[in-house]
């Protein structure tokens, strides 16, 4: 399988006041493979919404670079960087936040053709309604109506047909599922594998519910403070946690089953650091139950342990 | 068990006149919680699961526009008869609260230690010395390092973790009998998450204290209750023991619910089983059951009739088409 996009030590700051920065990204290589979903996974602070928008240049990152389909997204401005934007779509967490009230659904669907020089009306018109029934949403009952109409699962509807009307290679979902009802999560989620399927998708799935990441992730990347510590296959990463840190995550969810006892973290007490001053070394030495002075002087490097599997750690679970 | 419950709940209704009509969000729901036992409540939004129970501590009440019925009785006394003076002496030492937003739920421009100490000063009788010097145990209690000094600390400067453990502080401050934890975890992460629902649990076996647990994770109401009540469309669907509600759920909407969740032990890529539709809308309720619009056990009856709330030994659902128990 080919990489569709190459993300190379980016680096994502934020000026917060003082001369203080936030470190969001700091120095992520990742790649995104022709046809796969990449589940990236992370706590709030951990920078995975900083990293998808930083490479949808929204805005640009402050270092590294974004290779899509051979283009670097990070040298291109104005025009040249419009010409790709139609293969790179996004979907946002607040289904209806994302959508503008005041527009009609199918003025939302429409936009982005326009944006793009899709000139013919009836050509947009049979695109949107197209696009519409693909997602589930019947043209003739929804055409005229607003945003506010529809319940939090309708409108994530429309926001995906929005990402879906350009026929993108690309969605970055960014928690696509976490602001909806439990009844409705499954019908989105299974709407996007379906569209995944149809239209010949990659995804960036970003999300924080280790169950709906495995649900539909081939892959599975795990961020904490702006970097990565893990990145694996979704069966191998879920069935041996190579780094602590996704060991801890995935002892602390419950699972829906009395039966089954709850996992020990094994986590030193403490909350996680802040992004404004993060720890030397691993990041996650001050809550990590391996912690040893060497994590506090050595960064550890994302390497391979095995095919597809990388870590970054000094002492792995996973040899 | 013991044979009076320490909570009773009767009939509770809760209607809002909007400009669209009535919006029935409690419409009828009855339960009983005994002392030290743990009732998980567990609904979407809109089932009405946190308007029940503020309107059983009066943070809902009868007002324009609001009408609020039922029996609440705490001990013996029923709530909604009591002189406001005792209403909030009842409030303010035998039941305490946990809401899901630490930021809004705290007063920004008082110290901690102040606000944990205010409900011990006004219900115990403590003057404000030993106040504080109980503040600083409970804040230690509750596993905030360096108590001494975040106790003068605002809650600006602690973290989302921390500013949840000093609400549980403040509403265990008076060692109530009842504690009501209104979606506690759902603005933390996981891993902080896990820690908290840990120190609710362990408070409470401590105390022996009741608990009341709002969540729509049907995973942190697996492992925290004791039993547990479904709520869709502002009525109690189901209510029966967890392993029960997980093991042999009587009420479609309840089987169809746990059917839809991913699960870890799924292989990557399995096709979710989703409940189609959505949750009705409250304002233009129909006389038949709720779910039926969403339910594969549909009939006629259905949409005609309202099922009540029947019980087969200690498990109660409503529905005229109930799954075979033990199926």
């Amino acid at each position: 399988m080919n990489d569709l996009l190459r993300i190379s030590d980016l680096v994502v700051e934020y000026p917060v006041g003082g001369g203080r920065r936030v470190h969001a990204v700091s120095g992520v290589t990742l790649t995104v493979r022709d046809g796969e979903t990449l589940g990236l996974v992370g706590e709030s602070g951990s920078g995975k919404s900083s990293l998808a928008r930083a490479l949808l240049q929204l805005p640009p990152p402050q270092g590294g670079s974004v290779l899509f389909d051979g283009n670097e997204l990070t040298q291109l401005r104005g025009k040249a960087l419009r010409a790709v934007r139609p293969r790179l779509q996004m979907i946002f967490q607040d289904p209806i936040a994302s959508l503008n009230p005041r527009r009609k659904v199918a003025e939302i669907i429409a936009e982005p053709l326009i944006v793009s020089g899709v000139a013919d009306a009836a050509e947009r018109t049979r695109r949107v309604r197209s696009v519409m029934e693909a997602v589930g949403l019947d043209p003739d009952l929804v055409w005229n109506r607003r945003p506010h109409e529809f319940s939090g699962g309708q409108c994530q509807r429309i926001a995906i047909a929005r990402a879906l009307v350009l026929e993108p290679s690309l969605i970055v979902c960014d928690e696509p599922v976490s602001a909806l009802d439990v009844s409705i999560r499954a019908q989105i989620l299974n709407l996007l594998e379906d569209m995944k399927a149809r239209f010949g998708l990659t995804l960036l799935f970003i999300a924080h519910d280790l169950a709906v990441v495995k649900s539909v992730s081939d892959r599975v990347a795990v961020m904490y403070l702006g970097k990565l510590c893990e990145v694996a296959s979704s069966e191998d990463l879920f069935a041996s946690p190579a780094h602590p840190y996704t060991a801890a995550l995935m002892a602390a969810i419950p699972e829906p089953d009395p039966d089954l006892p709850l996992g020990d973290t094994k986590l030193k007490p403490g909350d996680p650091p802040s992004p404004l001053d993060p720890p030397s070394g691993c990041r996650f030495r001050t809550r990590c139950p391996l912690a040893e002075p060497r994590c506090a002087t050595e960064v550890p490097p994302l390497r391979a342990i095995a095919p597809g599997r990388e870590v970054a750690c000094h002492f792995p679970l996973v040899a | 068990m013991t044979n009076k419950p320490l909570l009773s709940v009767r009939d509770a209704r809760v209607g809002f006149t909007t400009v669209r009509g009535v919006v029935r969000a409690v419409d009828g729901v009855s339960f009983e919680l005994a002392e030290g036992r743990t009732l998980g409540i567990v609904g979407e939004s809109g089932s009405g699961k946190s308007v029940l129970v503020r309107s059983l501590i009066g943070l809902v009440s009868a007002t324009t526009g609001v009408e609020v019925e039922g029996q609440v009785v705490f001990e013996g006394r029923d709530l909604r008869k009591l002189s406001p003076a005792d209403f909030r002496r009842v409030l303010g030492s035998e039941i305490g609260i946990v809401f899901q937003d630490p930021m809004t739920s705290l007063n920004p421009v008082t110290k901690i230690g102040r606000q944990i100490g205010e409900g011990l000063r006004l219900n115990r009788g403590l003057d404000r010395a030993a106040a504080d010097r109980r503040a600083v145990e409970l804040l230690s209690e509750v596993g905030i390092p360096e108590p001494e000094r975040r106790a003068r600390q605002y809650p600006h400067e602690l973290s989302g973790g921390m500013r949840q453990r000093v609400a549980i502080a403040i509403a265990i401050a008076c060692a109530p009998k009842l504690l009501i934890a209104d979606e506690p975890t759902t603005a933390l992460d996981v891993t902080v998450q896990r820690q908290i629902l840990d120190l609710l649990q362990r408070e409470q076996r401590q105390r022996g204290m009741a608990m009341i647990l709002i969540t729509h994770d049907l995973g942190v109401a697996a492992s925290r209750a004791d039993d547990i009540m479904v709520m869709y469309a502002g009525r109690a669907v189901e209510a029966a023991s967890t392993r029960e509600i997980f093991r042999t759920p009587r009420m479609p909407y309840t089987e169809a619910l746990l059917r839809s969740l991913p699960r870890l032990s799924d292989r990557t890529h399995t096709r979710l089983t989703a409940i189609p539709g959505r949750p009705p809308d409250l304002a233009r309720r129909t006389g038949g059951c709720a779910f039926a619009p969403r339910c594969s056990y549909r009939t006629e009856r259905c949409d005609a009739e309202q099922p009540m709330l029947t019980r087969e030994g200690g498990h109660g659902f409503s529905c005229f088409h109930p799954l075979a128990n033990g199926a």
